[in-house]
């Protein structure tokens, strides 16, 4: 039970990641439009991938996260298309 | 001819690379360059053909197909490098472009070029190509980049998982690819026998589907090397592919009615599986990726050059000192562009101007050319073309080798990145932040760069407001200006700063109408929401200073200068020609500047300045010695300048003291430099636009926009004025 809570996980979508938080893909959202699936996908924003918010444009948008080990920017309007799972409690930031 | 045995031996195989550039003729063997974006396959093809394909640290520099030619050993081989691309399954053109070539182009061998350092995402790509063809070579190009980042790979291992030859290289520092060609060669000529194997591995109703599909296909031609890849294809309801099969192109054995039945059968399968199908496909070729990553791949995430990575991009990328990093950077290169040019400037019209030129007088007289032919070519076209060089080349050669290590550097996409937000809001692309600061360079190297943005709608709103970026061939003109008609206003001690304040108010206002007219276009004739929008930050990395210099020497400078002196020389002649054709009494020239004056002097110019701007479109840089000339032609001054038509440069004091007399303010100066800034591009970059574009609408549109804008302008500041005075 306890661990259970512990490994709490949020299901939620790339929007509501924080930065610092460590989450995983969980698919992209049906209500996405065709064309920036696609491109989603080309670039790695597959189910199970490991992403993090590496830097924040100085104006708070895009966002550039890292994810596969490159950098990839979104504009704030189609993260919201990526699900993701947050893992609680793990600061990677150091 | 006796052949030793090294000279066949395959360890020693660069004695036998003979670079051929773009030179034609029948090539034995043809190959196919691919890769994801910025993983160096510009550079891997320079290091094979010997030509120079411009290279960059930022995604998408090579749009259109370019091909080159090398010979190795007894063979010689037809390159082609294509469009970098993130996948194959897309429909965007440059992936159209990769895929067609690599399927229909039927490459006897595609070299896979990846980044090393940055291996999960990039396999994602080779493992799509492998399910097209399995004569692959598999290149792990920046193989120094990846050991900095302390990511080590097990090549032999990665090579017997994927069942291909793996070379490791590092192109910039030329490593590796005498072992590239070796490969190369091998699976060319069949030497090295690549296996054909399922590399991913589909499951569940996506999996079924492409099973049964591809089953039908190598039923019908058991040689289709593709059938699992065709089968996905289909099923995804790739039209491209479908009308393919249709015309026999893919296998003469499956057309007409048994494509059909397969056809109807992939879309039952599509409409069955729906959504889902394409993530499934994707995820599988993910999931494959990342196990080949896991066992060959060993990293170091604290290693030293990660975390300098990091730390910079925090910096540069930063809340508060973003902005002022940017600002402070661009500054310094205008700053050691302007300072820097002045000497060599001046030393080339010393050379130019007042030695080779009269020698040339002195020449012609002795060789008793009637005087207009001396006239025509000396006064006319030489002096056009070497004042455009003395005045151009020395600010090109230092401003583009800055802005290339910068490029190099890879802080540029860092400069969209901070700036999306802006050109977002203008419904324009973030990457035209980039294509915007080379414009400061030359506009016409700024509207070649707008290749980079993969929206055409989008593309065309950084074309047409690139020309609001000042270039160089317009800041001397600012200078001179701001120096004699707003510095000379203020004490002596104030009067650098304020002029240098002018011009860079300038070149902000430039931003500005960028901005304004990207918001402007895309709400009328660009209507749309700026697209979506995806940019990848690579990564740092160390400048290479000689080399950089001598590249952006030869790509950028050598071929604007050229384009440039291609443009002036006629100029010059029509300058010339102008001046000294008489009409009734006077020369056209003078009948012109007379019919030009009153609207001149509406917008606060005058006729001079007004035909000065329209006979010099070929180059901006003639600008000022043209109104020179003309000014003097006018006043009928001849203590000054050399003769009529003859383009001449005099010092600040003497200029002023010219521009005075005939009559020239406080506000010509003002609007002068604002018509500097907002009026036609120069003939070069119109031509480019055109060559961009393909269109004559939009090359109008960008020609004439900006000279409506300068008329109005200047008309509203000389009615502001004449008010207050």
């Amino acid at each position: 039970m306890q661990q259970r809570l512990y490994i709490k996980k949020l299901m939620m979508d790339l929007s509501s990641l924080q930065k610092g938080q460590q989450a995983k893909i969980k698919g992209i959202k049906e209500e996405c439009p065709y064309e920036i699936k696609q491109r989603l996908l080309d670039l790695g924003f597959v189910d199970g991938a490991a992403i993090r918010i590496q830097n924040i444009s100085p104006l708070g948008d895009p966002i550039a996260y890292e994810i596969h080990r490159t950098l990839i920017c979104l504009r704030k309007e189609d993260a919201p298309y990526v699900r993701i799972e947050i893992k609680e409690g793990n600061n990677d930031d150091k | 001819m006796i052949n030793s045995a090294c000279d066949n031996c395959e360890l020693n195989p660069n004695a036998n690379l003979k670079r051929l550039g773009e030179s034609a003729g029948e090539a034995h063997y043809t190959i196919a360059l691919a890769g994801n974006p910025n993983t160096g396959k510009s550079t891997v093809f320079n290091a094979l053909t010997g030509l120079k394909q411009h290279t960059g640290n930022w995604p998408g520099k090579t749009v259109t197909r370019a091909e080159g030619r090398f010979a190795y050993q007894d063979s010689t081989y037809k390159i082609v490098d294509l469009p970098g691309t993130y996948s194959l399954l897309s429909t965007s053109e440059d992936e159209e472009v990769a895929r067609d070539f690599i399927l229909f182009g039927k490459p006897d061998v595609t070299v896979v070029v990846v980044d090393a350092s940055r291996l999960e995402r990039n396999l994602s790509l080779a493992l799509q190509i492998l399910e097209i063809t399995d004569k692959v070579v598999l290149c792990l190009n920046l193989m120094d980049e990846a050991a900095r980042h302390g990511i080590h790979i097990d090549v032999r291992t990665l090579s017997k998982d994927l069942g291909i030859p793996v070379v490791a290289t590092s192109a910039r520092q030329k490593e590796g690819i005498s072992e590239l060609l070796a490969a190369i060669r091998q699976v060319a000529t069949g030497t090295f026998n690549t296996k054909k194997q399922q590399y991913v591995h589909f499951t569940g109703h996506s999996g079924e589907a492409v099973e049964d599909i591809s089953w039908q296909l190598a039923q019908l031609d058991p040689s289709l090397p593709n059938t699992q890849w065709l089968a996905m294809r289909l099923i995804e309801g790739d039209a491209h592919i479908a009308n393919a099969l249709n015309k026999g192109d893919i296998s003469p054995h499956i057309k007409d009615t048994h494509a059909e039945a397969i056809l109807q059968e992939a879309h039952a399968y599509q409409e069955q599986i729906g959504n889902e199908y394409r993530d499934k496909i994707v995820e599988a070729i993910y999931t494959r990726s990342n196990k080949l990553v896991k066992d060959t791949v060993s990293s170091d995430l604290s290693s030293r050059s990660f975390r300098i990575d990091r730390t910079i991009d925090n910096i540069v990328t930063h809340r508060f000192w973003g902005f002022p990093i940017m600002l402070i950077l661009l500054g310094l290169v205008l700053w050691f562009t302007i300072i820097g040019a002045n000497y060599p400037s001046e030393l080339l019209s010393t050379l130019l101007l007042e030695q080779l030129y009269p020698l040339l007088k002195t020449a012609a007289g002795a060789l008793h050319l009637p005087w207009w032919l001396d006239g025509f070519l000396i006064d006319g076209v030489y002096l056009a073309t070497a004042w455009v060089i003395a005045v151009m080349l020395p600010p090109m050669a230092i401003f583009f080798p800055l802005f290339t290590l910068l490029e190099d550097f890879g802080y540029l996409p860092r400069v969209a990145f901070n700036l999306d937000s802006l050109f977002k809001g203008a419904g324009a692309h973030g990457k035209q932040a980039l294509t915007m600061s080379m414009g400061f360079g030359c506009n016409a190297a700024g509207v070649v760069a707008t290749r980079i943005i993969n929206s055409p709608r989008e593309k065309l709103i950084a074309i047409i407001t690139n020309n609001f970026s000042l270039c160089n061939g317009r800041w001397p003109t600012q200078i001179l200006i701001a120096t004699i008609f707003l510095g000379a206003l203020v004490p002596k001690q104030w009067a650098g700063t304020v002029s240098m304040l002018a011009v860079v108010f300038i070149a902000v206002l430039g931003i500005a109408f960028t901005f304004f007219t990207s918001w402007l276009l895309s709400r009328t004739l660009l209507k749309g929401e700026s697209s979506f929008f995806t940019l990848e930050l690579p990564p740092y990395r160390p400048p290479r200073f000689l080399q950089t210099i001598y590249t952006s020497l030869i790509d950028r400078t050598l071929i604007v200068l050229w384009r440039a002196i291609v443009f002036a020389a006629p100029a010059g002649a029509v300058i010339w020609l102008i001046s000294n054709i008489d009409i009734g009494n006077q020369s056209i020239a003078l009948w012109m500047i007379e019919g030009l004056d009153p609207i001149g002097i509406l917008i606060g110019l005058n006729g001079v300045i007004l035909l000065a701007y329209i006979v010099a479109i070929p180059a901006n840089e003639i600008v000022i010695p043209t109104i020179l000339m003309l000014t003097t032609m006018v006043l009928g001054n001849t203590s000054m300048g050399q003769g009529t038509g003859v383009m001449f440069e005099v010092g600040d004091a003497e200029v002023a003291t010219l521009l005075h007399t005939a009559g020239w303010t406080t506000l010509t100066g003002i609007n002068l430099m604002l018509f500097s800034l907002l009026h036609n591009p120069c003939s070069t970059t119109i031509y480019t636009i055109y060559k961009e574009t393909g269109s004559g609408k939009w090359t109008t549109v960008a020609t004439i926009l900006p000279i409506l804008y300068g008329i109005i302008v200047c008309f509203l500041v000389a009615s502001v004025w004449n008010y207050l005075h």
